[in-house]
């Protein structure tokens, strides 16, 4: 596909959203409150970039995000490999992972609260607990699809167990990892926002937490904007991450 | 030097399902020496592939014993290398990458693998191609970086299980002049298993013929005759027509 018709099927879904949603708060069936027009929203968001407001917002939801989110990575992918590679633990961990892994994020609110009160803490354990699931699952069956037969090679030339991880295991997991890390970036995403409308004072789940409390449903929607803004931001990054890394492709 | 004696090999019974129980080899004996060139003959699933993976130890006989200078192969070692079927490089590694992986394991000081990985390359004319992926190189180039990995390990036998089936005939005919000349100027054993006729004869010192199932051992034929110095000559070496005919009388009797 040629670079402009890319750009254009880029651009297309965006713009037919954009004008269904001004035709839509156009016709002033619509109160303004109910969905407000297009250029509201983007006074908002220009009033708020300009106060600096949003830019706090957004980072304080990214910095809780990112925290949240490499506790879970740097847990999750060794206790992944581990279960991939050892039938004891897989065996022993099993159960409980299976146990713990369906009780959603949001659920675990309450006890954050409770664990770590108000502020930063039940954030960072959210987003950890959301994030944490699909990066070990991931990893998990990364590990335990390694190629027999690669292993047989590795066995062949008698390989010590490091050499197999960093050379094998890692390299052959790594693909269905990134994927892991892509679905857990996004749970922990759903998690801070939710975390912030209850137990912070900061960040852009509490942004749309308390405009809905004032009416500004164009503050809101500025709030989700910019939640979609960042996750596809940081989408674009891992997978541009992945194709520089994992070129090998489907072989 | 490679003994196998009375050896009986079946895969470990899987409880109840009923696979697992018959046996693959039945009473294989044979040997090899220094610098000599084994071909391993027979149709498919007699298991010749088999036999290969007990030489190297990624499988233990169920009875009788594998012997490398006389002592029993207990597991694999890098004495005794395996160069597989198709291509089983590291996809995730360049050509020389895939060397040093070899060269690690033997624990070759890191600043010298290198250097060390492109001589294995040279020996198979890829030095050119050390910083390519597999998927950039032809099947020849990347069964040909198969053989220089397995010489990174430095061993004594090299076991070689249809390395060529997939190749076209001119790199294979290449291929094969390039590793009679490297077996014989590292003096090395080499098992190829094949079902291929003309490669058994060209390159072995002698054949071993496998068949039925259970696979046992039905012909044991000496192939130190002059041969013709090219593959492609084959065909009208009478030479070789006895072989052939040898051959297809054995298998006819099983």
């Amino acid at each position: 596909m040629s670079s402009a018709r890319r750009i254009l099927y880029f651009l297309l879904p965006f713009g037919v959203l954009l004008l269904a949603w001004a035709v839509l708060s156009g016709t002033g069936r619509l109160n303004a409150f109910i969905l407000p027009p297009p250029e509201s929203v983007f006074r908002a968001l220009g009033q708020s970039l300009v106060s600096g407001e949003l830019v706090r917002d957004m980072a304080s939801s990214l910095q809780r995000v990112g925290i949240g989110f490499l506790i879970a990575l740097v847990t999750a992918v060794p206790l992944g490999i581990l279960l991939g590679t050892s039938p004891r633990a897989r065996v022993l961990a099993d159960p409980l992972l299976k146990f713990l892994r369906p009780i959603p994020p949001i659920a675990w609110i309450p006890l954050a609260i409770v664990w770590f009160g108000i502020g930063n803490g039940p954030s960072y354990f959210l987003t950890m607990v959301a994030s944490f699931f699909p990066i070990l699952t991931n990893t998990f069956s990364g590990v335990e699809g390694v190629s027999r037969q690669h292993m047989a090679v590795a066995h062949c030339f008698q390989a010590s167990k490091a050499s197999i991880l960093t050379d094998i295991v890692l390299p052959s997991a790594l693909p269905m990892i990134i994927s892991g890390i892509r679905t857990g970036f996004g749970f922990a995403w759903m998690a801070v926002v939710a975390a912030e409308m209850i137990a912070t004072r900061s960040g852009l789940g509490y942004l749309i937490y308390t405009s809905q409390d004032m009416l500004r449903t164009d503050r809101v929607l500025v709030g989700m904007l910019a939640i979609g803004l960042i996750g596809f931001l940081v989408d674009t990054v891992i997978v541009m991450a992945r194709d520089r890394w994992v070129h090998w492709g489907n072989q | 030097m490679i003994a196998l004696d009375n050896v009986f090999f079946r895969y470990p019974a899987r409880r109840r399902d009923g696979l697992g129980d018959e046996w693959v080899l039945e009473d294989i004996s044979l040997s090899a020496m220094a610098g000599e060139f084994v071909s391993v003959l027979g149709p498919s699933g007699c298991g010749k592939s088999t036999l290969l993976s007990l030489i190297s130890g990624l499988l233990r006989p169920s009875s009788g014993k594998v012997l490398e200078r006389g002592r029993e192969v207990t597991g694999p070692s890098r004495t005794r290398v395996m160069i597989f079927q198709g291509h089983l490089l590291f996809p995730w590694k360049t050509a020389v990458q895939n060397i040093e992986f070899v060269l690690k394991s033997r624990g070759v000081a890191r600043n010298l693998r290198r250097g060390h990985a492109l001589e294995y390359l040279r020996r198979v004319k890829l030095e050119d191609h050390a910083d390519a992926f597999p998927r950039e190189l032809s099947g020849g180039m990347q069964q040909r970086i198969g053989i220089a990995r397995a010489l990174a390990a430095e061993p004594d036998v090299l076991l070689l299980d249809e390395p060529f089936s997939s190749l076209d005939l001119m790199t294979r005919c290449t291929i094969i002049d390039e590793l009679k000349t490297i077996a014989a100027d590292m003096n090395k054993t080499v098992f190829l298993v094949t079902h291929n006729l003309e490669e058994a004869f060209y390159v072995g010192h002698k054949a071993y013929l496998l068949s039925g199932s259970p696979g046992r051992i039905t012909a044991d034929i000496d192939l130190t005759t002059t041969k013709p110095d090219q593959l492609l000559s084959l065909g009208a070496d009478s030479g070789f027509q006895a072989f052939q005919e040898r051959v297809a009388a054995l298998m006819q009797d099983c």
